[in-house]
């Protein structure tokens, strides 16, 4: 019999919902256990590993905030053949990011008498800590699109996500457009493949799944879009939406070029 | 003598505890997070108020739901927001939903495998197959509910200031009754696997504090009630309520008048225990279990009886839902300046959140109270007294005997670190 290979799912600074998406699907997570080894995720066992165990495949979730934490992140790096980066969190720092934008030491000190004592690093974008293999988007992932992409790897294939804007998944189900209404929705940049789950509920996409490559290599898309939401919006309201899934850096970028 | 319990599994976020005894005296009895400090009370600052809700539900990936109604409710309180009753039955079938599949978590997966020394709780699926099972379909209850009325599991969607965005699909309530005959029977095997458990004896006087109404097992609205009988309004209770902060720790701790006080299940059912169903005092009465009792790891128990009350409970607003014919989703309001507290029952104690905001709705001021939070310094009291006893043990049971403690509180450290 051939060893089943070896999964462990970690995470650093965060709200571990990206585990809980995972968890939420229990029938898919059973099937998964008998074509897979899950050696190491503390949600659900007690052991510690051994601090040289290797892994074939390695998720990890949330934001490197503490030494520890990008000390770990660089460690399962060597220890895995394969790194996952599972969420907004992991991939662009999440919702910890905005305070980025703000003076972080006035931030850290409103919240604790001891700022001083604090670890406050500026938030980074994954690409800047590790080399990563494969990146599973949002926030949180989608329990389903997880299962498919581990499905994926497990049988061989390389994992893939479609590269179409969400905007193609909210028109398919007939949702209505909550951009042309006047909000701030960046449907039209973003990655798709979470079903537009927002929309559906009349919340605007802030793109944590991150922009389409091809947005990033032809930013027109971009620049329409910003001229369309700075008839209705100050710049102001638009830059606290890019805030929330850490994508004003992303998007700044592309108003440069 | 040093007893460290590093990096603690199952938990909601990573946490630790450092204990020190010196000659049989405990020197030292520290539970620590080992979360990053993420500053979300900082980076609402100047942000429109309804992001609160949005950002906030993502301090907590098992209770994102306390936090969107915590949030809403305190907005609403600020700016003296009226809502109808369709909405408060939505998000008390939430709430209570919530619960339903955080305690199904806690309970069989992150608890029980202390008590039946099984350090895998994939393993505890074969070894209890059937009432792991029971489990399963108890949390798919909660999670289904969740989904219909928020429209996500995780962070749901729909929650917002006013009312909901969307409201929910009548069919998909009622798909959802027809498990509900099997969702309190799988219920009623989940907590006959508690009742028969030998929990540590244990007993040190504490406060319970918790959410209390005339009307119901209170989880959305009330009063603040204590044991020792208190009741007070939240933002009294808020004035009230120190944070302490200490050098290099991410977690500030809460003291209410000078005093170390409970939250949670346990604290729940000493404050409310007349207004459970009788099906789930029938379950605490399973327990032999005599009110006060000052064993917190009963708070395990009361989670099994508060599990069979919430299903029950959920059952009765679906039903009320199916046949109620739908309002308008929310109600409109203007923005105004103001202050408000919100205060709701998350699966591991109250939840406060408070908001101050200008005429144009951003916000200014804010401060976020969690269970944890609460709870902590009450831990390491019992932690404290627990030890001595504890530390004669052979270190394997000793361990255990710590994290049974530890665990029995639910202990969520990414909310405490938010």
């Amino acid at each position: 019999m051939t060893k089943k290979p070896t999964i462990a799912i970690y995470s650093l600074t965060c709200c571990d919902g990206c585990e809980f998406a995972i968890l939420d699907i229990p029938e898919k997570l059973l099937e998964l256990l008998k074509h897979a080894e899950i050696k190491r995720w503390r949600l659900l066992d007690e052991k510690c590993p051994p601090p040289d165990e290797t892994y074939d495949i390695c998720f990890v979730e949330g934001s490197a905030i503490t030494k520890e934490n990008l000390e770990l992140l660089k460690n399962l790096r060597e220890r895995s053949k394969f790194l996952c980066v599972l969420g907004n969190c992991a991939e662009f720092g999440g919702i910890h990011r905005i305070k980025n934008w703000h003076d972080k030491e006035q931030l850290c000190k409103y919240v604790y008498k001891y700022a001083e004592t604090i670890e406050n690093p500026k938030i980074q974008n994954i690409e800047e800590m590790v080399k990563f293999d494969f990146v599973i988007p949002a926030c949180p992932v989608s329990g389903e699109e997880f299962y498919r992409i581990v499905n994926e790897m497990l049988a061989g294939k390389k994992p893939k996500i479609e590269l179409r804007p969400i905007c193609y998944e909210c028109q398919t189900r007939g949702y209505e457009c909550i951009l042309q209404k006047g909000q701030i929705c960046l449907g039209p940049l973003t990655i798709g493949g979470c079903s537009a789950v927002c929309l559906g509920s009349k919340m605007p996409c802030w793109s944590c799944r991150g922009p389409l490559p091809e947005v990033k290599l032809r930013p027109d898309a971009y620049k329409n879009l910003m001229k369309f939401l700075s008839e209705r919006h100050s710049k102001d309201e638009i830059d606290k939406a890019m805030e929330v899934f850490g994508m004003k850096d992303e998007y700044l970028k592309l108003s440069q070029q | 003598m040093k007893i460290e319990l590093n990096h603690l599994s199952k938990t909601e976020g990573r946490g630790s505890f450092k204990g020190s005894l010196l000659e049989g005296q405990i020197t030292e009895a520290k539970m620590i997070s080992n979360e990053g400090a993420r500053l979300v009370e900082g980076m609402l600052l100047g942000r429109n108020f309804a992001d609160a809700p949005v950002i906030t539900a993502r301090i907590c990936g098992i209770c994102p739901v306390v936090h969107v109604l915590t949030a809403t409710k305190a907005m609403e309180a600020a700016m003296d927001i009226k809502v109808s009753a369709q909405t408060i039955k939505m998000r008390e079938l939430l709430e209570r939903a919530q619960i339903v599949h955080s305690h199904g978590l806690h309970l069989f997966f992150l608890s029980l495998p202390d008590f039946v020394n099984i350090d895998n709780s994939l393993r505890l699926i074969k070894q209890f197959p059937c009432e792991a099972q029971a489990a399963i379909k108890v949390r798919e209850f909660g999670t289904k509910i969740v989904k219909a009325v928020g429209g996500r599991i995780v962070h749901p969607l729909r929650a917002e200031i006013g009312g909901f965005k969307v409201l929910p699909d009548k069919s998909e309530l009622e798909r959802i009754m027809e498990i509900y005959d099997e969702t309190l029977k799988a219920a009623q095997t989940v907590v006959k696997v508690f009742q028969k458990l030998k929990f540590p004896e244990f007993s040190r006087k504490t406060d319970y504090f918790s959410l209390q109404n005339k009307k119901d097992y209170a989880v959305i609205d009330g009063d603040i009630a204590s044991w020792s009988g208190k009741k007070i309004k939240p933002a009294e209770f808020l004035a009230h309520v120190e944070e302490l902060h200490e050098m290099n720790e991410v977690v500030k701790r809460t003291r209410w008048n000078k005093k170390a006080f409970m939250v949670g299940a346990l604290a729940r059912l000493h404050n409310n225990y007349v207004k459970l169903s009788p099906e789930a005092k029938k379950a605490w009465k399973g327990f032999g279990i005599k009110l006060p009792t000052w064993n917190t790891t009963y708070n395990i128990a009361a989670q099994a009886v508060e599990l069979i009350h919430s299903v029950e409970k959920c059952g009765e607003i679906l039903e009320e839902l199916i046949k109620m014919p739908f309002g308008p989703a929310k109600n409109h309001y203007h923005i105004r300046a103001g202050k408000g507290v919100g205060a709701v029952e998350a699966p591991r104690g109250t939840l406060y959140h408070y908001y101050e905001i200008d005429d144009r709705g951003r916000i200014l001021n804010c401060n976020i109270i969690t269970p944890t939070a609460q709870f902590l310094n009450n831990l390491e009291e019992d932690l404290r007294a627990y030890l001595p006893e504890a530390a004669g043990l052979p270190d394997a049971e000793r361990d255990c005997r710590l994290k049974i403690l530890i665990r029995a509180y639910d202990p969520c450290f990414s909310c405490a670190t938010h």
